[in-house]
């Protein structure tokens, strides 16, 4: 399954498939981006959600993998200033908390997924797999 | 027409009869002048002799003159007792030399009666006829002598060897007005008996033509030794007189001082040392209870006197009898039959001898009760007092003890007075106790020792009890003591654990409430780390999965994962000492790295709740006492009160932790950008049950406030100069050495 996954995510696609990854914790950036890179995805990893917003531009074959829980500007800030910019890169939202309110908030504001850490890599590459291609999905 | 002779010879005679009986009269007086007797015996015998003497020398027969010679010289035995009598009375001459002349003039009287007409002639053949110088004509005897004389003669001899002897004694003695009074009576007796021996001799064995005249010369001898009485006699009346004089100037004194008893209520005492008794004045008895003239005997003193008082009469009394003191002041107490005290002021002073020793204590005593039933009440209030009070002397031994100073140490009141205060100090200390009294004493006067907590007392049977002391030193009539105020900690600590293991298990119910409302930060603490972990073991097998696995990246993700795995033991470790119950571990701890821990646990919770927050640490900070789990629940309650303060005010929130240096130790601030506190709720909002919250029970404070405090801390709040608040947290500073 994993190979398959990484397959469709790999070879699917004509152009270069990259993953923004926006968490303010240098272990779990560094964790979820190499777990990442392992299966072949491209990676631009960001320690903070005012770099990212500096960088992020509309892409094609791209998605943002968004922790909430930051100092500064948080996660829902971030999605909030995206869609203010009209960036419409699928988001996937990750949070060490999984509460109700957490999860409602950033559907609110348009995440496409909620993820909870710890993220198993297999449900990670098929989450990105589904909001990059949500017709081919699971 | 009498001859001189006869005028002479009468006169001797009655002169002597006259001073026989004023000697007699003298002696009568004074029985104890057994001297005066021993002159009228004398004067008797001259009298005596002196007629027996004219009866001789008048005699115009053989057989008269040998009648009147015989009793004349019989007279010579009493005469002699009381001549050697006399010169053994001014104590002088040997007593067994007196002895043989007594014993040989015996015999020759004896011999007198028994051999021939006397011991003189044997006997009177004829008579003579001797005319006297001035022309009288008297009877002189003729015959044959005795040889019993030569006794009559030795007996003389003796005699004035006892004399001579007994002069020889007087003059080896010191010099003094009484020697010479001495030597003039023996000289004047051993004189006039040498002219009658030798008087004798020459008419008796010379056969001198002179008439027989003892008697004259005794006379003689008389007068001297009457007159030298005399003067002794006036002597005598002058001492009486100045004895009566100084008697009524006594009987004046004691007059005054009776006086001075029955309107001052002043009594009098003496005391001589080893007298079992108090000499006291009627008036001294009536204020001890006595009847009057009633003893104040040992045996009444310690019935009388109040016990707690015994130590300190001891006390001064040895100080006197050493030497140390010359005069006595105290005030003591006497319980009378009724059970009421007395309180008598008691002055002495010392009389010594030429040696220093004490010959007599004696002094005035008055009755101080009004003032001393104040000072018995206060005495009482003292002696019911719970804390245990001791009055100590200087050299360390108990003097007064209070009920509960009884109680506290376990000693009954007879074997706690007189003990040395060491017997209270655990056996580790009291060697060096002595050393420190002297300091004290030496030092503080009268400063008043602040009461010391950590000190043990050794009870009767050897058990410790924890006590607090305080010293206060007096001084009493010159003397130093201290007063020892002794309060038993027992129930106090007791309590203190007690509260202190409730306020702990608050502390930890606390806890457990605060972390359940933290348990999202806390998932999100634990996850992160476990995320990490998960994601780099993960993408390790990914690359050992590869046909040509890409060790070097097995290795970073390996170096990950056990990193983070490190990072989550530490969160559980601080999750788990929140949790636990243990009693509160007062250490060293940093407040920034405590602040930091908080910052961890609650930063996911205010970034969920919208709050910004800033934490300036000061990072020169010393270290402080404290426990860090309490501490750190204090901050993370403060936190909370102040994400809950800003809830609703429309406003940006903010939140400001921030440490800094203050007197004595590190102040931490929890600053909100809320809208602030009502000055007049300031102080308030630390009780118990004060909560602006709706919601709240009002105890998050009350509880950060006991807990900051049991650890030597303080905490209050104020209000920011621009919006919200701020609590404070002093924590003292650590250092390494404890004592204050």
């Amino acid at each position: 399954v994993v190979s398959n996954g990484s397959a469709q995510v790999a070879g699917g696609q004509e152009k270069l498939l990259v993953v923004y990854v926006v968490d303010d914790d240098d272990a779990v950036r560094g964790g979820i981006a190499r777990v990442l890179r392992s299966a072949g995805v491209t990676v631009r990893a960001f320690e903070s959600a005012a770099r990212f917003l500096d960088e992020v531009e509309q892409a094609e074959n791209a998605c943002i993998l968004l922790d909430l829980t930051m100092d500064g500007i948080t996660g829902s800030q971030a999605q909030e200033t995206l869609n203010e910019r009209g960036i419409s890169l699928p988001v996937i939202t990750v949070s060490a908390r999984d509460d109700f309110d957490t999860r409602q908030r950033a559907k609110s504001l348009g995440a496409k997924m909620f993820l909870r850490k710890p993220v198993d890599d297999q449900a990670l590459l098929d989450a990105i797999n589904w909001v990059l291609n949500p017709r081919q999905g699971v | 027409m009498p001859s001189a002779i006869d005028i002479i010879w009468i006169g001797v005679g009655c002169v002597s009869g006259m001073l026989a009986v004023i000697h007699f009269e003298a002696w009568r007086v004074r029985r104890s002048e057994s001297l005066q007797l021993t002159l009228s015996v004398l004067a008797v015998t001259v009298a005596g002799s002196a007629f027996l003497e004219l009866a001789a020398l008048r005699a115009s027969t053989v057989a008269d003159y040998a009648f009147a010679y015989r009793w004349a010289n019989a007279l010579s035995l009493p005469m002699v007792v009381a001549t050697v009598m006399l010169v053994l009375s001014v104590s002088a001459g040997r007593r067994r030399l007196a002895a043989v002349v007594i014993l040989t003039r015996a015999v020759a009287t004896v011999a007198n009666f028994s051999s021939g007409d006397s011991v003189g002639y044997k006997e009177f053949t004829d008579l003579r006829l001797i005319v006297t110088p001035w022309g009288d004509t008297v009877s002189g005897p003729i015959g044959q002598l005795n040889p019993w004389l030569a006794v009559g003669m030795a007996s003389n001899l003796l005699l004035l060897v006892f004399l001579g002897d007994a002069m020889h004694g007087l003059f080896r003695r010191p010099p003094s007005p009484d020697r010479s009074r001495r030597l003039r009576i023996v000289g004047g007796v051993l004189a006039f008996a040498t002219v009658v021996i030798v008087y004798s001799v020459s008419v008796i064995v010379l056969g001198a033509p002179m008439p027989i005249a003892v008697a004259p010369h005794y006379l003689l001898m008389l007068l001297i030794v009457g007159r030298e009485l005399g003067s002794e006699l006036a002597r005598s009346a002058d001492l009486a007189a100045a004895l009566r004089l100084s008697e009524s100037s006594l009987h004046e004194t004691r007059r005054d001082m009776e006086l001075a008893e029955r309107s001052g209520g002043l009594a009098l005492w003496s005391w001589r040392p080893g007298s079992d008794e108090i000499a006291l004045s009627d008036a001294g008895r009536s204020m001890v209870g006595l009847r009057p003239g009633a003893r104040f005997t040992h045996e009444e003193q310690c019935q009388r006197l109040e016990p707690d008082d015994h130590p300190l009469i001891r006390d001064l009394l040895a100080k006197v009898l050493n030497g140390e003191a010359e005069q006595l002041k105290a005030q003591l107490r006497v319980r009378l039959s009724g059970g009421q005290l007395r309180w008598l002021a008691v002055f002495g002073n010392a009389t010594r001898s030429d040696a220093g020793n004490l010959i007599e204590l004696h002094g005035v005593a008055f009755d101080l009760s009004e003032q001393g039933e104040l000072d018995e009440q206060f005495k009482a209030v003292v002696g019911a007092s719970p804390t245990a009070m001791l009055l100590v002397a200087e050299d360390g031994r108990i003097l007064m003890a209070n009920e509960s100073a009884m109680q506290l140490t376990g000693y009954p009141r007879d074997e706690l007075l007189g003990r040395s205060i060491e017997a209270l100090v655990p056996e580790e200390s009291a060697h060096g106790h002595p050393a420190h009294r002297r300091v004290y004493s030496a030092a503080a006067s009268q400063r008043r020792m602040s009461p010391r907590r950590d000190v043990m007392l050794r009870r009767r049977e050897g058990t410790r009890v924890p006590v607090e002391v305080a010293l206060n030193s007096v001084t009493i009539h010159g003397n130093a003591f201290v007063v020892a105020a002794v309060t038993d900690l027992r129930e106090r600590l007791e309590k203190e654990l007690e509260i202190a293991n409730q306020r702990n298990m608050l502390a930890h119910m606390s806890r457990v409430a605060l972390l359940s409302e933290l348990s999202g930060s806390l998932a999100h603490e634990i996850n992160q780390p476990l995320t990490a972990i998960l994601s780099n073991a993960q993408a390790s097998v990914r690359y050992l999965d590869r046909p040509q696995p890409d060790l070097v990246e097995v290795k970073e993700g390996l170096i990950e994962v056990i990193e983070s795995a490190k990072r989550a033991g530490e969160v559980i470790r601080r999750l788990r000492a929140m949790l636990r119950n243990d009693p509160p571990e007062m250490a060293m701890l940093d407040v920034n790295v405590a602040v930091k821990d908080v910052v961890r646990i609650v930063r996911s919770d205010l970034i969920e709740c919208g709050v910004g927050y800033s934490v300036q640490l000061d990072e020169g900070l010393p270290m402080v006492l404290g426990d860090q789990v309490q501490l750190q629940q204090v901050l993370i309650n403060l936190i909370n009160n102040a994400c809950d303060a800003m809830d609703g005010t429309g406003r940006g929130k903010h939140l400001r932790l921030s440490t800094g240096k203050a007197e004595g130790g590190v102040v931490l601030g929890v600053s909100d950008s809320g809208q602030g506190i009502p000055e007049a709720d300031l102080a308030r909002i630390f009780e118990p049950f004060v909560s602006s919250k709706a919601d709240g029970l009002g105890f998050g404070l009350a509880l950060c406030t006991t807990l900051i405090e049991a650890q030597g801390g303080r905490i209050w709040a104020t209000n920011n100069p621009d919006v919200g608040a701020t609590f404070h947290v002093l924590l003292r500073e650590y250092k390494n050495d404890r004592a204050e």
